[in-house]
């Protein structure tokens, strides 16, 4: 306000000036330069006035100019004809000025704000598509917008005991009545000022989608500068609260995917539970009986073939135990891993040293590279291995023996299991192994000494190592079957 | 067996609360010909262990009337003698928390009775050779020499860095007995770091190409996965 009452007497300084100089040197001048002299002032005080101001400073200068130009001078009469059509063509032309000016300055805002409006809009949609958390979605778009408009907006969100609370804490307490934002959110209708509900509230009150929703509700405070700006907002909300659906969507698959991941693994373990742990202990149970009852009936060499069926047992269901409890903890929402660095050529020789007390018609061979750590959990990546190697056990075939490697390519370090066996079934890969991998249907015979867990939990345990599994024909016959890890760098 | 001499037979406290693997503790540790002192509690293990001085402890940790570490603890104050740790096979951090306070070995569950003997052995055997000042390690054809600190494969003297040589002489100082990651990093590398366990592994990796001849099924240098790193006594 204070500068248009500066450019308002900086004009009329001008016209002082003008008016000065034209009376002064009129002889010089003469009207018709005098005229334009007064226009030029008039388009000045176009562009830098409202417009009654300078429509008031066109009628200023007119009669100025009769007062002081015009014969006769220093009255407000006017002796002729011609004296009068100068007058009135200046007064013309100055309204007609004024009011070009004034229209095109009109334009050149309007364009101004539609280009900061649609760069807002641009800028929010970049924005949008790079956030994938609801939440922090809305707190960092009402961050823009705040910084945009200038406007102390905020997100509030109405609670389950039915306070209200703000999306971004730091913000200062804001009184709004909670029934009105439940209103808001139940009707999916903007509310306050500016809107065609209850416009005589004190600050407004903008929904995220215009259908019922339980999604938050942006508080604009009451101000000339937020009715402004509030047509944009509420398209610029339609946005975001598409953005806030797509978001929740995805949240909600993801939920969904986890829980039939668990629901998969549990699936597993039941199964593994009812067949992997009842075979043995049912095989304990006959021979320690039999033992028991009728040890008379049997000869020295047979006791001894039932205590070593009994020993042998145990030990396979000591290690079916291992399987499960890691699979219980797979299954563990907060997935109690430990990382470190592991040394390939000790995980792999862990493993082979039960594989080769256990297995005595497959020989094992390991290929391992020096110096390759993988950061993992121990005891899962044993797991995983040990399955991969049941896995080709039941696929083997022949004397050739089994082979174990470990070793680096790309930068990236593989374990890799390879067989001589059948090769896995026509179209067969990764990402069928949840279907292919439940192999414990009822009445189905257990192919040899297999746990039965399968590949779904190297795959399960891979994902938690950002590992790939991957699985290749073999050249010659057979498959390999890796766990291809993530590229790492071990700390110097 | 029947007549042993007083010196040669070692009592051995057993700390177990359940009577099946009590019983079948009892029953073949007495059969290896050593006496058997049995507590279900650790109330009756402080006790036991005040009133007949065994030779060695056998702890089971999941125990109803509290932690074993506490009784590793307050047993490590007083004497020297072994402590064996039985535990479930899971529990990583448990054994390592047992075996930083000072236990000196563990078993994980289920074990055989061969294993439970062989790790007795061992540990009686090092007590012994720590009480002679035995400065020597000989397995198969691996030779150490503690006082002078040289060390022979099949007789011929093997080279090792300063790092990998300080490794090896730490565990033949222990041999038998497991030392813990945290151990052997704070004693070879210092107590700052006791958590770059990638250092260990580089390190055992390349002691492991030097002495054994197949590193992926060692013969010396054995890993316990999760835990340490052991040097066979036998």
């Amino acid at each position: 306000m204070r500068a248009a009452w500066l450019d308002a007497l900086f004009i009329l300084v001008l016209l002082a000036l003008v008016t000065w100089l034209a009376h002064a040197q009129f002889a010089v001048l003469g009207m018709a330069t005098s005229l334009m002299l007064y226009l030029a002032v008039m388009l000045l005080a176009a562009c830098r006035l409202p417009l009654w101001p300078a429509l008031g400073m066109a009628v200023i200068a007119s009669i100025t100019i009769n007062y002081f130009l015009i014969d006769p001078r220093y009255t407000f009469a006017v002796a002729d004809l011609a004296s009068w059509a100068a007058l009135a063509g200046f007064l013309l032309l100055a309204l007609v000025v004024t009011s070009l000016v004034r229209r095109l300055r009109q334009q050149t805002q309007q364009a101004e704000a539609a280009r900061a409006q649609a760069e807002l809009a641009r800028q929010l949609a970049d924005h949008l598509a790079l956030c994938d958390d609801a939440q922090a979605m809305l707190r960092s778009s009402t961050a823009l917008l705040r910084l945009h408009t200038g406007l102390p907006m905020q997100m509030l969100r109405l609670q389950l005991d039915g306070t209200l609370s703000s999306l971004e804490p730091t913000g200062e307490p804001i009184t709004v009545n909670p029934a009105a934002v439940r209103w808001v959110m139940q009707n999916g209708k903007a509310l306050g000022p500016g809107t065609a509900n209850w416009p005589e509230a004190e600050s407004s009150l903008l929904p995220l989608l215009q259908l019922p929703s339980e999604a938050p509700v942006l508080w604009l405070p009451p101000s000339t500068a937020a009715s402004d700006w509030l047509p944009q907002l509420r398209s610029l909300l339609g946005q975001i609260g598409l953005a806030y659906q797509r978001l929740n969507t995805q949240a909600e698959a993801r939920a969904l995917e986890r829980k039939a991941e668990r629901e998969a693994l549990h699936n597993t373990l039941l199964s593994s539970l009812s067949h992997d742990m009842r075979t043995p202990l049912t095989a304990i149970l006959g021979a320690s009986s039999t033992l028991l009852y009728q040890a008379d009936a049997l000869d020295a060499a047979a006791q001894q073939r039932l205590l070593q069926a009994i020993r042998s047992e145990a030990l396979y269901l000591d290690d079916a135990t291992d399987n499960i409890l890691g699979l219980v903890r797979l299954g563990q929402a907060d997935r109690s891993i430990t990382l470190d660095w592991q040394s390939a050529e000790e995980i792999v020789a862990d493993v082979l040293a039960r594989y080769r007390q256990r297995v005595t018609t497959v020989e094992l061979q390991a290929e391992v590279g020096s110096e390759l750590l993988i950061r993992a959990d121990a005891r899962l990546l044993t797991q995983a291995l040990a399955n991969l190697i049941d896995n080709a056990l039941v696929q083997h075939q022949g004397s050739a023996p089994l082979l174990i490697q470990a070793y680096r390519l790309d930068g990236r370090v593989r374990l890799a299991v390879a067989d001589r066996g059948p090769g896995f079934p026509a179209g067969f890969s990764v990402n069928s192994i949840e279907r292919f991998a439940q192999p414990l249907q009822p009445g189905r015979v257990r192919q040899g000494r297999g746990f039965g867990l399968g590949l779904a939990i190297v795959q399960a345990i891979a994902g938690l190592h950002q590992a790939e599994l991957c699985i290749t024909a073999r050249d010659g016959g057979g498959s390999v079957v890796s766990l291809v890890f993530p590229p790492q760098t071990v700390p110097a | 067996m029947m007549n042993p001499s007083p010196v040669s037979v070692h009592s051995l406290l057993v700390v177990e609360d359940d009577a099946q693997i009590r019983d079948f503790l009892q029953l073949s540790l007495r059969a290896a010909g050593y006496v058997p002192l049995l507590a279900r509690t650790l109330a009756e293990a402080l006790q036991l262990w005040q009133d007949k001085q065994p030779a060695m402890l056998i702890l089971d940790l999941g125990l109803p009337d509290g932690d074993g570490l506490s009784l590793i603890q307050t047993l490590r104050a007083r004497s020297d003698r072994p402590i064996l740790v039985l535990s479930a096979r899971q529990s990583e951090q448990d054994k390592v928390q047992c075996l930083n306070q000072g236990a000196d070995d563990y078993l994980a569950k289920p074990f055989g009775v061969d294993e439970l003997l062989a790790r007795i052995r061992v540990a009686l055997r090092r007590m012994e050779r720590m009480q002679l000042r035995d400065q020597r390690y000989l397995v198969e054809a691996l030779q150490i020499d503690l006082a002078d600190g040289l060390v022979r494969l099949h007789g011929e003297t093997l080279h090792l860095s300063p790092l990998e040589y300080k490794l090896l002489m730490q565990l033949a100082q222990h041999a038998g007995r497991v030392m813990t990651h945290r151990q052997l990093l704070q004693a070879v590398w210092g107590a700052e770091y006791v958590d770059d366990t990638h250092y260990l592994r580089i390190h055992m990796g390349r002691l492991r190409a030097k002495i054994e001849r197949d590193p992926a099924a060692p013969r010396y240098l054995i890993t316990e996965l999760g835990i340490g790193y052991r040097l066979a006594a036998s």
